[in-house]
C-alpha cells in the first residue's frame, strides 16, 4: 500500500513516484520556479555575457569566420552555456531549496511528515532533484540559444562576414555529440545542485533559524565546487580522452 | 512489566462536569459552530484521569473508540510520552495498553509498511507552510493511496464547517489561520489516515472559552466520524484552567 522508500532504489523508479499527485505537483512547481521563471531574467544577462565574451575573443584572437565559429561552438556552446546555467540555478534555486528544507526541518514540518507516514526522500528530494535537473537542462539550451544568437548578431560587426556565412561555418563545425554533451552536462549539473541543496537543507541540526545564512552560503559554495569538478572531469574525459585520443590529452 | 500506578489518580465521570449552558450560548456563535445539543441528550465523551505526579508511572488502558484525558503532565513529561507514542524511545516507566496490547511492545503501530496507526497532534498543528490547507490534507490522502481519496476528501469538506471553518479554508495558507483552525485542519488530516489512536497533545492549552467550543465540537466530530479511533488528550494540571477545560471535557 504505502510506498516505502528505499533511498537507493534505482533513479528510474523515481519517475514512478510522479504518479502520486502531490509529488507530481511539487515537481511541476520546481520546474516552473527553476526553469520557466528564470528565463526572463536569464535572457538579458545571457545575451550580454555571451556577446561580450564573443567580442573579446574575436578581438584578442584576431579571428576570422572559421575561428569565430569555433569559438562559438567550443567555448560558448560547450562550456559557457551549461556553466552559466548551472551558476544561475545555484544562485536562484539551490539557495531557495536549501533554505526551504532547512526551515521545514527547523519548524518541525519534516518531523510531522515522517509521523504521517510520508517518506521525506519521496516527497521532498525526488521531485526537487527531477525538477531541477529538467529545468537546468532547459535553461542550458535556452542560454546556449540566447548566447549564440547574440554572437551571430554581434560578430558580423567585428569581422568581415554575414550571419548566414557564420551560421554555416558553425553548423559545419558542430556535431550531434555537442548536443549530447550539453544534455549530459545540463542534467548532471541539475542533479549535483539539487542533491547538494537537499542534503544541506535536511542536514540542519537543532532549531536555530540563525543557522540558515551559513547553511545557504555553504551549499552554494559546495554546489559550485562540485559543478566545477564535474565540468573539469567531463571535459577531460570527453573532449580530451575520447574525442582526441589519450595521447593528445596527455600533452 | 512496570509497577502499578503509584500516584493517586482519579477518574472523574464526565457527568460530574456539568455544562454551563449560558457559556454555550455565548461561545458557540463566536466561531460559527453548530448549536450545542440539549445538555441532557449529550453522551459523555471523555474519561478524565488526573495524575498528581507529572510523569507517567503506571499503566493507562484504552479501548477502541474511548476518549481519555490525562491531565497533570508538565511539558517535559508530555514530550516524553509523545516520544514514546511516536516510537522514538521506550518509556522510562509506565505503559500504554491499547486493546490489551502494550504499545511499547507493538512496533506495528509505527510501521514503515503502512500509514501510522498512532498520530500525535502537536499544539501548533504543524501544517506545511508552503501548501494551503486543502493541499496539506490532500497530500496525505494521495500519498497513502487508500483507494478512498474522493470519499475521504468529501468527508473532510463535511467536517470542516462542523469545526467552525468557513468556506475559504481550502485556499488559506497555514500562516493566515488561527491556531485552533490549524489544529482543526491537522486533526482532519490525521482522521483521513483512520488511525487507531489519536493523541491530542495539549492542543487546547491556552484556549479561550470561545475556542473551547471548537474543542468540544472536535470531540463530537471524532466520535461521529471515527467511532473506532481512541482519543488521548494530554494536558496540564486542571488548576489554572478548570473553568475553561470543563467546557469541553463535560460534553
Amino acid at each position: 500500500m504505502t510506498k516505502t522508500p528505499d533511498p537507493w532504489r534505482i533513479p528510474l523508479n523515481w519517475f514512478g513516484l510522479l504518479r502520486i499527485a502531490p509529488i507530481r505537483e511539487t515537481f511541476y512547481r520546481q520546474v516552473y520556479f527553476t526553469g520557466i521563471q528564470a528565463m526572463d531574467t536569464v535572457m538579458m544577462r545571457g545575451s550580454v555575457i555571451g556577446t561580450l565574451i564573443i567580442a573579446y575573443l574575436i578581438k584578442v584572437l584576431n579571428a576570422d569566420v572559421a575561428m569565430t565559429a569555433k569559438i562559438l561552438l567550443l567555448f560558448v556552446f560547450r562550456e559557457v552555456g551549461p556553466l552559466l546555467a548551472a551558476i544561475l540555478v545555484i544562485f536562484r534555486s539551490g539557495s531557495a531549496i536549501t533554505s526551504e528544507l532547512a526551515l521545514m526541518k527547523i519548524s518541525g514540518e519534516t518531523r510531522m511528515l515522517h509521523r504521517l507516514g510520508i517518506n521525506l526522500f519521496d516527497f521532498l528530494v525526488v521531485p526537487r532533484v527531477l525538477g531541477v535537473s529538467l529545468a537546468t537542462l532547459m535553461l542550458t539550451f535556452y542560454l546556449q540559444v540566447i548566447i549564440l544568437a547574440g554572437g551571430f548578431l554581434f560578430a558580423p560587426l567585428l569581422i568581415d562576414t554575414n550571419i548566414n556565412h557564420l551560421f554555416e561555418a558553425f553548423l559545419d563545425a558542430a556535431s550531434l555529440a555537442d548536443i549530447g554533451a550539453s544534455v549530459i552536462k545540463g542534467l548532471e549539473f541539475g542533479i549535483i545542485i539539487s542533491v547538494v541543496a537537499c542534503y544541506s537543507g535536511l542536514s540542519v541540526s537543532g532549531a536555530e533559524p540563525s543557522q540558515l545564512p551559513q547553511v545557504v552560503t555553504k551549499t552554494m559554495m559546495r554546489a559550485f565546487g562540485f559543478v566545477m569538478l564535474f565540468e573539469v572531469t567531463f571535459s577531460y574525459i570527453v573532449y580530451g580522452v575520447l574525442m582526441f585520443g589519450l595521447v593528445e590529452a596527455e600533452h | 512489566m512496570m509497577p502499578p500506578l503509584s500516584t493517586a489518580d482519579t477518574e472523574l465521570g464526565v457527568q460530574a462536569m456539568a455544562t454551563d449552558a449560558a457559556l454555550d450560548a455565548i461561545e458557540t456563535p463566536a466561531l460559527g459552530l453548530p448549536s450545542a445539543e440539549p445538555e441532557a441528550e449529550q453522551a459523555p465523551l471523555l474519561r478524565i484521569r488526573i495524575l498528581e505526579a507529572t510523569t507517567l508511572e503506571g499503566p493507562i488502558r484504552l479501548e477502541a473508540g474511548e476518549m481519555l484525558a490525562i491531565l497533570g503532565l508538565d511539558h517535559s513529561a508530555r514530550d516524553q510520552l509523545t516520544s514514546f507514542l511516536n516510537g522514538d524511545k521506550q518509556p522510562p516507566a509506565g505503559h500504554l495498553d491499547y486493546l490489551g496490547q502494550d504499545l511499547a511492545e507493538q512496533p506495528l503501530f509505527w510501521s514503515k509498511e503502512r500509514p501510522p496507526e498512532i498520530l500525535v497532534i502537536p499544539p501548533e498543528g504543524t501544517l506545511l507552510a508552503n501548501f494551503n490547507a486543502w493541499e496539506n490534507i490532500w497530500l496525505v490522502v494521495c500519498y497513502h493511496q487508500s483507494g478512498q481519496t474522493r470519499q475521504l476528501m468529501e468527508e473532510v469538506f463535511q467536517i470542516m464547517p462542523q469545526l467552525g471553518l468557513d468556506e475559504s479554508w481550502p485556499i488559506r495558507r497555514p500562516g493566515s489561520l488561527d491556531p485552533w483552525q490549524r489544529q482543526a485542519i491537522s486533526c482532519a488530516r490525521a482522521m483521513t489516515l483512520q488511525p487507531k489512536l489519536l493523541v491530542l497533545n495539549a492542543i487546547f492549552e491556552g484556549a479561550n472559552q470561545a475556542e473551547l467550543a471548537f474543542g468540544r465540537q472536535l470531540l463530537k466530530v471524532l466520535s461521529t466520524y471515527r467511532p473506532q479511533t481512541a482519543v488521548l488528550y494530554l494536558g496540564n494540571h486542571l488548576a489554572p484552567g478548570l473553568q475553561i477545560k470543563r467546557q469541553f471535557l463535560d460534553s
